[in-house]
């Protein structure tokens, strides 16, 4: 029971310290970037129809195990610039 | 005061002096006097820096934001944006937003850190930004908004307050108030739908090819919302303590005199007047001495004075707002970034006046110990007595059990002639208080 008491408690802590790399700023240049007028609506707008899009798509299962492949496959690609 | 400077640095700087901008930065107030001097004319030579150093004038006094009451906080935002309006003009930015980086020259907020100041690449955004949010806007929109103490926010917190914070303070319904909606509600909007995505938004903006009247128009924009917003003083007590204080005009103009003989016999360079009120003293030590530090505990006496000290011109002396029972720590790396309030202020002179009935009975702190804080502050100055029978000490025992038996005029002289010399008392009103002149015994 410890075992899993301390799993519950390292686990989480273990995820976390990856916030410390997340940009505390972006919400501020996606700010800046939408008061550059129409053109930044329009791409703010692009921008949140993209992640309403993947939401969707995920939750219709559309995401083939070759797809969520391929995305980890870039991702630690990208990781790896890190 | 001399800050070397990397070639690459020496060379920025060397360009912004051949242009002008460093002599309109400082014409304008906005920069405190900085010169481009050679280290070997100075005798001084650092390995591996350029030869080429900046020369600033001395801040005698240095405060930090969390010392700062509203208006001069508000003001030292309003300077950095002024800075970047006017640093855009010739094609610079200023690369960081920080409090840490004005201080109080000559009665006005100024940049003390010219190295902040970077070429602006066309099309770039305006990376200090989200830092002027955190560090100057979130704090100052708390403020008025929510009633939020700043002094005790930024001193908790070295780099202010994070979009989330700021964000939850904030109900949906405050969106209505100035600055809300835009520069919190939207923005944390944003950095929770993109903090985690793939999205480059800065490379984004990059490729929008925005140019550099954007940034402007976001900075007029937060300077507009800078210049609406003000805090309610309604809530104060001591704001109007110079009218219903327990003196009349002839003990008030006697009290005036003493301290004015004071002043006058030691020329002090330095004068801190512990408990300043709106600062009626402090104003008289100000045209003897170099500079005054005026400390209160009462953030909006404080705002007055710094108010009142812009207004008039005055420039020597330094409002802070100190609490004597809690004063500023030391912060930040190793407790040494940010150096504590007895660390950074040491005066030739201090005053003391209707002090120590607060320290004694309300902070509950021994008579010894408040002899040995003056004497850490400066080595002669007027401490005022303020004894039982006094109407604000009666007020002070109102609520709380009469346990301080040792707070008597006999002790209170037993304990200050252990460490100071009483050169000189004088009763006011038949003995409910008295002024004493003290010098610390020498050996």
């Amino acid at each position: 029971v410890s075992i899993l008491f301390f799993a519950g408690l390292i686990l989480p802590l273990s995820v976390k310290p990856a916030y410390a790399y997340l940009d505390p700023g972006t919400g501020a240049m996606v700010l800046q970037l939408l008061l550059g007028g129409i053109a930044g609506i329009l791409l703010v707008g692009k921008l949140y129809f993209v992640k309403i899009k993947s939401i969707i798509s995920k939750l219709l299962g559309r995401q083939t195990r070759d797809q969520a492949a391929h995305e980890i496959e870039n991702r630690n690609k990208n990781s790896g610039n890190n | 005061v001399y800050r070397s400077l990397s070639r690459q640095a020496a060379d920025r700087m060397q360009r912004l002096d051949e242009l002008g901008h460093i002599a309109t930065l400082v014409d304008a107030g906005l920069m405190v006097p900085t010169r481009l001097v050679a280290g070997v004319d100075e005798g001084i030579d650092i390995e591996g820096a350029s030869s080429t150093m900046l020369q600033h004038d001395r801040i005698e006094v240095m405060s930090y934001c969390y010392e700062w009451p509203f208006a001069l906080f508000r003001d030292a935002a309003l300077v950095t944006l002024e800075i970047i309006e006017c640093c855009l003009a010739f094609d610079c930015i200023l690369k960081d937003a920080t409090p840490y980086n004005i201080a109080l020259y000559k009665g006005r907020p100024v940049l003390i850190d010219v190295l902040s100041i970077d070429d602006y690449e066309n099309g770039a955004p305006w990376e200090g930004y989200a830092q002027f949010c955190r560090e100057f806007l979130f704090p100052l929109l708390l403020s008025v908004h929510k009633k939020i103490d700043i002094q005790d926010f930024l001193r908790g917190s070295l780099n202010g307050m994070s979009i989330e914070v700021a964000d939850g303070l904030f109900s949906f319904g405050d969106i209505r108030k100035t600055g809300v909606l835009k520069h919190v509600k939207l923005q944390a909007m944003f950095q929770r739908s993109f903090r985690k995505s793939d999205f480059n938004a800065k490379r984004s903006y990059h490729e929008s090819h925005y140019g550099k009247e954007f940034i402007l128009a976001n900075v007029r924009g937060i300077r507009k919302i800078l210049n609406k917003i003000a805090p309610s003083t309604a809530d104060s007590t001591w704001i109007d303590y110079t009218d219903s204080h327990s003196y009349n005009a002839d003990e008030e103009a006697e009290k005036m005199v003493f301290v004015q003989s004071m002043l006058e016999s030691y020329k002090p360079g330095i004068v801190i007047d512990i408990g300043c009120n709106t600062g009626v003293y402090s104003r008289i030590a100000s045209k003897i001495a170099n500079s005054v530090v005026s400390l209160d505990f009462d953030a909006a006496c404080i705002d007055q004075l710094y108010r009142q000290v812009r207004r008039d011109n005055i420039e020597n002396i330094f409002p802070i707002v100190a609490n004597m029972l809690n004063p500023s720590p030391g912060i930040g790396w190793m407790l040494r970034e940010r150096a504590s309030l007895f660390d950074r202020i040491r005066g030739d002179a201090f005053l003391a006046l209707a002090l120590v009935h607060h320290i004694a009975i309300t902070g509950n702190i021994p008579l010894e110990n408040f002899v040995e804080a003056l004497s850490v502050m400066a080595d002669c100055g007027v401490v005022e007595w303020v004894d039982k029978s006094d109407p604000m000490v009666e007020t002070l025992l109102q609520n709380r059990r009469d346990v301080f038996d040792h707070y008597s005029w006999g002790h209170f002289k037993h304990v200050l002639e252990q460490t100071f010399n009483i050169e000189k008392v004088t009763e006011i009103g038949g003995g409910r208080r008295r002024l004493c002149q003290v010098q610390r015994k020498r050996g």
